[in-house]
């Protein structure tokens, strides 16, 4: 292969599809969660799942990860239907990390992130070296080295979701899904989050999909947004496209203002009393 | 370079601690049958001797105690098992065969088929184990069908909740079946819920090892999937984990040998809540050790209370579950208190 053309394999691959998710539906018991939802998410890119409480960010997440199967219509990963994965071979490419981390047993920082290791491990066998290097270097990038020894209960929310990334990257996965990976994190925790993601979503190429509530971080952080009310899109556009006055009082059923940052062109946004 | 290391689980380190238990286990299982109400000579007993019939500490040795102790070693491996699964695949440390109803469906399982006497063997299994282990298994199934809400975890203190329940109307049950017995059945009955490891013979416990060795092969297996699903079903999946498989077999396995067990033995409290806790706290939560550890220290634990159970108000022998209870209790205060 030439040089061009390996390059222009490059950039194929750049502007590919990564998942496709079409008409998916889903319901809890006779509740309809999700119906309808179409959209596509390309490699390396930074997506935002937004909307109100209810409104089906974390079940669209979890169908994203497989965790989840649609009721109808599907969700592809690089073109194969997730129910035709296996569940160790997704979790080789996708990654999923929910939004609170309870653990009833006393286990230690490190031993989480080596669960990550978990889909390349055959039932009988221990981690080895790669293992090792591979959750030392997640633990390094993450800032949770430090802690290794420390037991995953007595350490903080921000750092609990930092081990949870360590765990997701040890997974070495293409796509990591986050689900409201800075609620409830004060703005120093929240900023070392999205510093880690940015880092990861950079070096690594690593295409991200997190639902957020604070609008502000998401127009700084996300290249597009998918905007969703009752269960279906508003909106599938980049942040600036999307945080409109007129879409975001329909999601949110607020008034709002908005003001522009033109530092950075992301947008803040103020409900009105 | 970064040398810097982090607590983790290799070869070495799992080799150390299951051959410590393992160890223990094997100086328990040498040291008991020479304890006992009646002073036996072991040159005597391994001697040619008189002959078998008139060595009567040969008699001893190997009609009596060593039976007894072969059943306490598999009953307290058993319970200390399935104990350790259950509250992994629950995720909730206060599951154990009792409050899952499991020991309940399994006794009125073996009291049913004494009742009915029943007398058939299917696969090498008599009725009384058979019936315990279908009894073991419909509580769980009853108790998990609490549980199954679609796409939904519900907090798995309903499991024990309904766990606790099922126990309770299995044990009315088992009165009921007994109130409607004739006198000799009726004798059977209490005799088998007071639970006791006397009963048996070599013939009894060849038939208990092999589901037990099985389910705890099993168990074995699914060790690593353990750890995740005891971290919560969703991030188990995420991991690639099959957790439904791992549920069904981990279950299956547990009541196994939780059923194989309390069908000879009776109910025996305590061992399969407090062997996982004290392991746990000796090795970690990591079921690659805790699975092993567990059986062999669940082993140890009862040998011990059974030896204690039958010298301690030597002629008189005391229920081994008071034993379990009196030893166990305070022992893990102490480790907690020590801990924490």
């Amino acid at each position: 292969m030439n040089a061009a053309s390996a390059e222009s394999s490059v950039r194929d691959t750049a502007a590919r599809t990564l998942m496709q998710i079409s008409d998916a539906t889903f319901a809890y018991a006779t509740q309809p969660v999700l119906s309808g939802i179409s959209f596509e998410l390309r490699t390396g890119e930074i997506l935002g799942v937004i909307g109100p409480n209810g409104s089906g960010k974390s079940t669209l997440l979890k169908l994203m990860g497989g965790i989840l199967a649609p009721d109808s219509g599907s969700v592809a990963f690089k073109g194969k239907d997730l129910g035709s994965l296996k569940r160790r071979a997704l979790a080789r490419s996708v990654s999923w990390i929910p939004q609170e981390h309870p653990m009833v047993f006393p286990f230690k920082v490190s031993e989480i992130v080596l669960m990550g290791r978990h889909p390349y491990l055959s039932p009988w066998a221990f981690e080895g070296e790669e293992d090792f290097r591979i959750a030392r270097q997640a633990m390094e990038l993450t800032e949770t080295l430090q802690f290794a020894e420390r037991g995953f209960n007595e350490i903080s929310g921000g750092e609990k979701q930092r081990v949870m990334i360590a765990g997701a990257i040890a997974q070495e996965p293409e796509l990591m899904l986050l689900d409201e990976p800075t609620a409830s994190l004060d703005m120093k925790y929240q900023m070392e989050i999205l510093d880690i993601l940015k880092k990861l979503n950079h070096a690594k190429r690593l295409t991200l999909a997190l639902s957020i509530h604070d609008l502000h971080l998401a127009s700084k952080f996300c290249d597009r947004v998918v905007l969703l009310k009752n269960g279906r899109i508003v909106k599938d556009a980049s942040p600036e496209e999307a945080f409109q006055k007129e879409i975001l009082e329909t999601v949110y059923e607020v008034k709002v203002k908005i003001f522009r940052d033109h530092d950075d062109g992301s947008v803040l946004i103020s409900p009105e009393l | 370079m970064e040398t810097r290391t982090f607590p983790h689980l290799n070869r070495k380190r799992y080799i150390a601690a299951v051959g410590s238990f393992f160890l223990v286990l094997t100086a328990v299982m040498a040291a008991a049958p020479l304890i006992g109400s009646t002073r036996i000579d072991l040159a005597k007993a391994l001697s040619g001797g008189p002959g078998f019939a008139e060595n009567v500490d040969a008699n001893i040795l190997f009609l009596i105690r060593l039976p007894r102790i072969f059943m306490a070693a598999l009953a307290g491996a058993a319970l200390a098992v399935s104990g350790a699964v259950f509250q992994a695949i629950l995720r909730n440390d206060l599951a154990a065969p009792i409050t899952l109803g499991v020991s309940g469906g399994a006794s009125l399982g073996a009291v049913i088929a004494i009742r009915a006497g029943f007398n058939f063997t299917f696969m090498g299994f008599s009725s009384v184990p058979l019936a315990s282990f279908l009894g073991a298994l419909g509580a769980l199934a009853i108790v998990f069908s609490f549980a199954r809400m679609r796409g939904r975890e519900l907090p798995t203190s309903y499991l024990l909740l309904a766990g606790v329940t099922v126990n309770f109307f299995f044990a009315s049950m088992v009165m009921l079946v007994n109130y409607f017995s004739n006198i000799t059945q009726s004798f059977q009955i209490v005799r088998w819920l007071m639970g006791g490891l006397d009963i048996t013979d070599y013939k009894t416990l060849l038939t208990i090892a092999p589901p037990v060795f099985l389910g705890i092969a099993v168990l074995i297996y699914l060790a690593r999937d353990l750890n995740l699903v005891s971290g919560g079903v969703e991030s188990a999946l995420a991991r690639g984990v099959d957790v439904a498989r791992v549920q069904l077999l981990g279950l299956l396995a547990a009541s196994l040998v939780t059923g194989a067990v309390v069908a000879n033995t009776g109910p025996i409290g305590f061992v399969g809540l407090i062997v996982p806790h004290i392991v746990r706290l000796i090795v970690g939560p990591d079921h690659r050790l805790l699975v092993p550890a567990s059986v062999f220290f669940g082993a140890s634990f009862l040998v011990l209370c059974d030896t204690a159970a039958r010298t301690l108000l030597a002629p008189t022998e005391i229920p081994v579950g008071v034993i379990t209870a009196i030893l166990g209790g305070p022992f893990f205060f102490w480790l907690l208190r020590r801990k924490h």
